[in-house]
């Protein structure tokens, strides 16, 4: 099963996720686009965690209050920067056609550069091939952005993309729910994406192989493919659910022992997208 | 107790300007370049560290919102221009422990909610190490937000105060770092930029021709400040600077003709394109600077900088095409140059500071790593035995670097 842990504030516990080969983490709210406290940026923390952290993929809330460009360009630039290990939450603020036409914009962005546009031929001095750098032209309802984006294309192709199911489009390669929701995520509602549940634990009193039992349980009954962890108090129940949790379903054969080969979302058995402007000639 | 505004620091401030393979348009094309690896955090970090071996203040990233472009299409001659640089100080605050972590970030194109947010968070990840450079952006940017107009210098800068004001009660109001808020970084010369510069800049990036330029401008931003109730001191010029080092004067020649040969005919023409919005890709260079061409169309942009016209100045009576690509290529950098040994490199410095015509330099190194590590193994060490650098950290913050009191 593939497995998040949510973190808090400035990410403490990612060490300790990444020691126990937890597939991500995730900073930041879901719900609502509301931004936390002043001095907790998810994409900063998440940043911050790829030079303390080596293979655990790393994942950002991000507000989609702040323009298509910039949410590109960091996602972008978190990705190459990290050779691969970059996630975002598309957290909505406003209206969903607005929203959709955000995600939309960022996309179209994030495939602005084709895969094979930076050449890095010294003897020609051809840095990027210009032919394959796009403008993307978007004029919407919302949104007018010309492009490309500064920023060549992600590693992964793009970014791993999560979004909660209410809003989730075709795009989505992950879905996330409440755990008490998991109906709304049926495969016949969510045909290609991971579905991961949501589940809030609290490991104060113990209850490790109890988690391990819920998680089985759901998992086999085939109504996701994974689990958000969401800890009621990181500082003590990370330490525990690495210690008795995880242990737990590991015994049983359904998580991983080490972190395979290859970038996040190889890692995470998703296909890497094409790339719209392929083989398109030109800006 | 009187306050001199003339009054000269006695030890220099070092910011070191990351660019991606150095501050030359053609360092990418160095032997030592690898190209590949400037798409990698790890070459940031351990560049980031070296400036650290150095004894920095601090590094700094710009930022820049759309591609560089030319003739309608991105200049695929030189290497990309940035990406996103709070990430990349995010990153840097999780992998170094002392030097300053500073970044230029738009208030144009972003809220005070989001600067606020990712300033105070980086200098609570970095232990206090954040500066920000607050930049109104360039006109390329507007095509990527929106109508494709760029806000006027007016609207800009009258939105740039608000927002910084915001951002600062913001800050306020967030679990202080170890310095209390984020250093505040301006650059940028005209009148507004001294009102704006006196009034909220702690750190001002510069460009001078000349000492007695420098003294001028520094007493001036120094006296602007005490007006407004601040102590001269709580504001440090630094002028952009790019060294070429060399032990003899053979070796300093033989290292400008180097460079120069990194930039290749195509990156002349690209940057004679990006420059006049002109194509030259199949202009016969030895024909004369097509000057009364370029001038005809210019109406038709309405998006004219200011450099643009600084471009056109520099064309002289009678020049080709080559005359002038050829002064533009042997440029070194648009900011004060000094060539020598480590140790003139150190009388230079030293003469800046000590004639009151600065509080140190935003730095450049030709090419990453090489120049750099030159300057941390041959030059700090002579201002070290002058004095005139610190030999180690003080302190763990930016604000502790750059003497400037913790702000609450």
């Amino acid at each position: 099963m593939i497995l998040g842990l949510r973190l808090d504030g400035l990410g403490d516990g990612a060490v300790l996720a990444e020691q126990a080969a937890v597939d991500f983490v995730l900073l930041g709210e879901t719900a609502g686009g509301a931004r936390g406290p002043v001095g907790a940026d998810p994409l900063s923390v998440a940043a911050f965690l790829m030079a303390t952290t080596n293979r655990i993929g790393l994942v950002a809330c991000v507000s989609d209050d702040w323009a298509p460009f910039n949410v590109a360009r960091a996602v972008a630039s978190f990705d190459v920067l990290s050779a691969g290990r970059c996630g975002w939450l598309a957290s909505s603020a406003g209206d969903a056609a607005r929203s959709a036409e955000h995600l939309d914009v960022v996309l179209q962005l994030l495939d602005s550069w084709e895969d094979d546009a930076l050449v890095f031929d010294k003897a020609t001095s051809v840095f990027a091939d210009r032919t394959k750098v796009h403008r993307i032209r978007h004029s919407g309802t919302f949104y007018t952005v010309d492009g490309p984006l500064n920023a060549p294309r992600s590693p992964q192709g793009r970014p791993v993309l999560i979004q909660p199911v209410a809003s989730a489009g075709a795009e989505a390669d992950i879905v996330l729910s409440d755990f008490d929701d998991l109906d709304r995520m049926s495969r016949d509602l969510v045909p290609t994406a991971i579905r991961l549940a949501e589940v809030p634990f609290d490991l104060g009193a113990g209850h490790g192989a109890a988690l391990a039992d819920r998680l089985s349980a759901a998992y086999l009954a085939g109504g996701c493919e994974g689990f958000l962890l969401t800890p009621a108090n990181a500082a003590t129940d990370i330490p525990l659910l690495v210690d008795q949790g995880l242990p737990a379903l590991r015994a049983r054969g359904l998580m991983q022992t080490a972190y395979g080969g290859g970038d996040f979302r190889t890692r995470l058995g998703l296909v890497r997208p094409a790339n719209r402007f392929a083989g398109v000639v030109g800006p | 107790m009187t306050v001199d505004p003339a009054q000269a620091g006695d030890l220099l401030h070092l910011g070191f300007w990351m660019l991606t393979s150095g501050g030359h348009v053609g360092s990418w094309r160095h032997p030592a370049t690898r190209p590949e690896r400037l798409v990698s955090m790890d070459h940031y970090i351990e560049t980031t560290r070296l400036a650290a071996r150095g004894k920095f203040d601090m590094v700094f990233f710009e930022d820049t919102l759309a591609a560089r472009e030319r003739n309608g299409g991105v200049f695929g001659e030189v290497s990309f221009n940035s990406l996103d640089p709070l990430v990349q100080i995010a990153a840097l605050a999780g992998a170094t422990s002392d030097i300053g972590l500073a970044a230029s970030f738009s208030t144009t194109y972003h809220s005070p909610r989001v600067l606020a947010d990712k300033f105070a968070t980086i200098d609570r990840l970095s232990g206090g190490r954040a500066g920000w450079n607050m930049v109104t952006s360039g006109a390329a940017a507007g095509r990527n937000f929106g109508s494709g107009s760029h806000p006027e210098h007016e609207v800009r800068y009258s939105k740039a105060h608000e927002t910084v004001e915001e951002v600062r009660a913001l800050w306020a109001s967030a679990p202080p770092s170890p310095q209390g808020q984020p250093v505040l970084i301006q650059a940028g010369m005209s009148q507004w930029g001294l009102d704006f510069a006196s009034a909220y800049g702690e750190a001002i990036f510069a460009a001078f021709r000349d000492i007695e330029g420098g003294r001028a401008f520094r007493t001036n931003l120094r006296t602007m400040a005490m007006a407004k109730g601040r102590s001269p001191d709580a504001v440090k010029i630094l002028p952009g600077f790019m060294p070429l080092i060399g032990s003899t004067s053979a070796e300093i020649a033989d290292k400008k003709a180097f460079y120069r040969e990194l930039v290749h005919p195509a990156m002349v023409r690209g940057m004679l394109g990006e420059r006049f919005n002109f194509d030259f890709t199949d202009y016969d260079l030895n024909r004369p600077f097509p000057l009364d061409d370029i001038m005809d169309g210019l109406e038709d942009r309405p998006m004219i900088g200011g450099d643009r016209a600084r471009f056109v100045k520099e064309v002289q009576p009678g020049d080709t095409v080559a005359a002038y690509a050829e002064r533009m290529a042997s440029k070194l950098s648009g900011h004060l140059t000094c060539e020598g040994s480590p140790e003139d490199i150190a009388d230079f410095m030293q003469a800046w500071l000590q004639g009151g015509a600065c509080d140190g330099f935003i730095m450049q190194a030709l090419q990453i790593p090489v120049e750099l590590e030159l300057f941390v193994d041959q030059v700090v060490p002579v201002l070290q035995r002058r004095g005139l650098h610190r030999t180690d950290y003080a302190g763990l913050t930016l604000r502790g670097h750059l003497g400037l009191e913790a702000r609450r």
